[in-house]
């Protein structure tokens, strides 16, 4: 099976202002090559400002990058743009860390899932797909929940309520950015869990981004290890959990809460 | 020998709403030995940040501590003069308020509020810059950081600068309020483990509080699990880890995803967070609890104990274990 999305040495400069006169850069992507399959999910982890948002805000076109290409399917989009950017757009969709800023308070859960529905011109039974895809990320019966608002359920609902809206579009790519550090530990797993259903039952490929190597563990199959904007260490989750070979690596597994652990 | 280094007894607060008084802290009683650092967790909206002000009395209006004592140094804090209190905060102990490390003054130098700090207890910044540094040398944090705005230092050192304040008296009780949330992991670690170090190096009594029951594991002696603004359970740090006898807990501690360690499809709470009503009758966790019969919605259970010092607030226990 060929690679969803690839990137080939993909690299960002962010210029900042230094002092009143100098500016300076900051590489925040050096040389990036990462790639994702259907069926799959894969980890970006890293430290804070090791480049992880800014991976994924180019991956969704919302920077572009400074030098390197991307590759969706085989295929160089990394100079695409008017129709086709919109057709790529539609196949990428982003989760973020944040379930309340990610939803209108004034509209009702149902609303935020049928919206997507409406403006792709989804040609099937829009109340059908709508129960559909409320089930899936299991908030059901969808009749309980259409109603209500956002601030009216958890935190943890909310962020599934984002998930349905994505899915609504039927993307082949989700990037989930932090979607669990602000939920309690007792919403986070429902979550994670619905990561990997949806891999499971819709085949289609996830990046999880998160400086949380205990929730890596649990939900993805490789990981890309970020530091400095640099791919330190990349392979498949056990074996770079059970073995890292880089320092930084090492640091962050160290660092990895733990109840068992004594500090 | 008193070993209680404070002890708060019957402790009722809450917040006036338009028309009422909502109680979020009940009946609360709990004694923190000298020298140890007790953990307390609860999720969000359990009450934890309310409990904290109130132990410092800080509690702000429309909050207000309804009734209670807290005994510090045999006096009850909360009858005391307000002079008396100025005199014995950051001097006798502190508070680290959660987020405080966003609530420096954004306009002044670090050096200066260091010496706001010393001036509001009577103190010349000038003789005290000794202090100063060594209280820095304790959080690890380089002198030059006096010299820069808060905008010009990461969150963690702001919140190293937090730390070091608090301690700069030689406060013999530190109250930390979530004071690592928010921050890079490797950051988080690193002051997780320096403040462990000072609080044994100076014998120092923490309370540490965090919604991050994983953390709290980590670093305390004693745990208090808060729900609904009450105890659930309560104990030294390895027999509620390894004896867990309130469902909560039990569920939490499952529910925590752990690097290689394979979840199998763990039993989970129920319900949605914050589901707290004053009202009823019953066991405050009902709502949320796979385990719950009927009885549990028709008489509040009280705090029990289950071995020295290991206290559950669950009627069904242990008949509940028994089934997982
Ligand atoms: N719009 C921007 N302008 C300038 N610099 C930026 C911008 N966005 C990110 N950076 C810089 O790029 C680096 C990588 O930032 P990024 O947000 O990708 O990190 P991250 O791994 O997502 O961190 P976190 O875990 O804190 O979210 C940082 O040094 C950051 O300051
Ligand atoms: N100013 C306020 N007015 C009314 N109610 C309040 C106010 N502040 C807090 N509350 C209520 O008191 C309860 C406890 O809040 P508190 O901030 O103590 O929780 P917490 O456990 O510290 O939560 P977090 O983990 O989010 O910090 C919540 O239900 C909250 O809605
Ligand atoms: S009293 Fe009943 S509802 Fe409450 S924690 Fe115990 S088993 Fe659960
Ligand atoms: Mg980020
Ligand atoms: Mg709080």
């Amino acid at each position: 099976m060929n690679e969803l999305i690839r990137t080939e040495n993909l690299t960002k400069e962010f210029e900042t202002r230094t002092g009143f006169t100098g500016i300076s850069k900051i590489k925040a992507l050096d040389n990036v090559n990462i790639s994702l399959f259907p069926n799959e999910i894969v980890g970006i982890v890293g430290a804070s400002g090791s480049g992880k948002s800014t991976l994924a805000k180019i991956l969704v076109f919302l920077y572009k990058s400074t030098s390197g290409k991307i590759y969706f399917k085989d295929e160089d989009i990394t100079k695409i743009h008017g129709k086709s950017l919109k057709k790529y757009r539609k196949e990428i969709q982003m989760i973020f860390q944040d379930p309340y800023a990610s939803l209108d308070p004034y509209h009702s859960i149902e609303w935020h899932i049928k919206r997507p529905l409406l403006t792709s011109h989804y040609s099937g039974n829009i109340d059908d797909r709508i129960d559909e895809l409320m089930n899936m990320v299991k908030l059901t019966p969808p009749e309980y929940y259409k109603n209500k608002f956002p601030h009216q359920v958890s935190g943890g609902q909310r962020q599934r309520v984002y998930i349905a809206r994505v899915l609504a579009l039927n993307p082949q790519i989700l990037i989930a950015d932090e979607p669990v550090s602000m939920l309690d530990v007792s919403l986070r797993i429902d979550v994670l869990d619905l990561l990997s259903k949806i891999k499971n039952e819709l085949g289609i490929g996830i990046i999880y981004i998160t400086h949380d190597l205990n929730t890596v563990s649990m939900v993805t199959d490789r990981i890309y290890v970020l530091h400095n904007g640099e791919v330190v260490e990349d392979g498949y989750t056990n074996t770079i959990l059970t073995s890292p070979h880089d320092g930084y690596t090492k640091a962050l597994i160290e660092a990895a809460s733990d109840p068992y652990k004594r500090i | 020998m008193d070993n209680s280094a404070i002890e708060i007894k019957n402790l009722n607060v809450g917040y006036n709403t338009e028309n009422s008084f909502s109680l979020i802290i009940k009946n609360f009683n709990l004694s923190i030995k000298k020298g140890e650092i007790f953990g307390i967790a609860g999720e969000s909206g359990s009450g934890k940040s309310t409990l904290a002000q109130a132990i410092y009395r800080s509690v702000k209006y429309p909050g207000e501590i309804d009734s209670g004592e807290i005994i510090f140094k045999d006096k009850d804090i909360l009858k005391m003069e307000a002079n008396d209190l100025r005199k014995i905060r950051v001097t006798l102990f502190s508070f680290i308020p959660q987020a405080a490390m966003n609530a420096l003054n954004p306009v002044r130098k670090i050096r200066y509020q260091f010496y706001d700090l010393l001036l509001a207890h009577g103190i010349l910044p000038e003789k005290s810059n000794d202090k100063i540094f060594s209280v820095l040398k304790m959080v690890r944090l380089n002198e030059s950081v006096l010299d820069n705005f808060p905008h010009e230092l990461s969150g963690g050192m702001r919140q190293r600068t937090v730390i070091a304040m608090s301690l700069l008296l030689n406060p013999e009780l530190v109250i930390l309020d979530e004071p690592t949330t928010g921050l890079d992991v490797l950051v988080e670690h690193e002051i997780l483990k320096d403040l462990k170090n000072i609080q044994r190096k100076y014998g120092i009594t923490m309370i540490f509080i965090t919604h991050d029951l994983a953390i709290l594991y980590e670093i305390s002696d004693r745990i208090a699990m808060i729900y609904a603004g009450e105890i659930v359970e309560l104990g030294p740090r390895d027999d509620m880890l390894e004896h867990s006898t309130h469902p909560y807990n039990f569920l939490l501690l499952k529910n925590i995803p752990r690097i290689g360690v394979k979840m199998n499809n763990p039993i989970k709470l129920k319900g949605n967070p914050s589901n707290f009503n004053e009202n009823f009758p019953g066991c405050q966790f009902y709502e949320r609890c796979p385990f719950s019969k009927a009885v549990c919605s028709e008489k509040h259970p009280d705090l029990k104990e289950y071995s020295n010092e290991h206290y559950y607030r669950c009627i069904l226990f242990p008949e509940w274990k028994q089934g997982v």
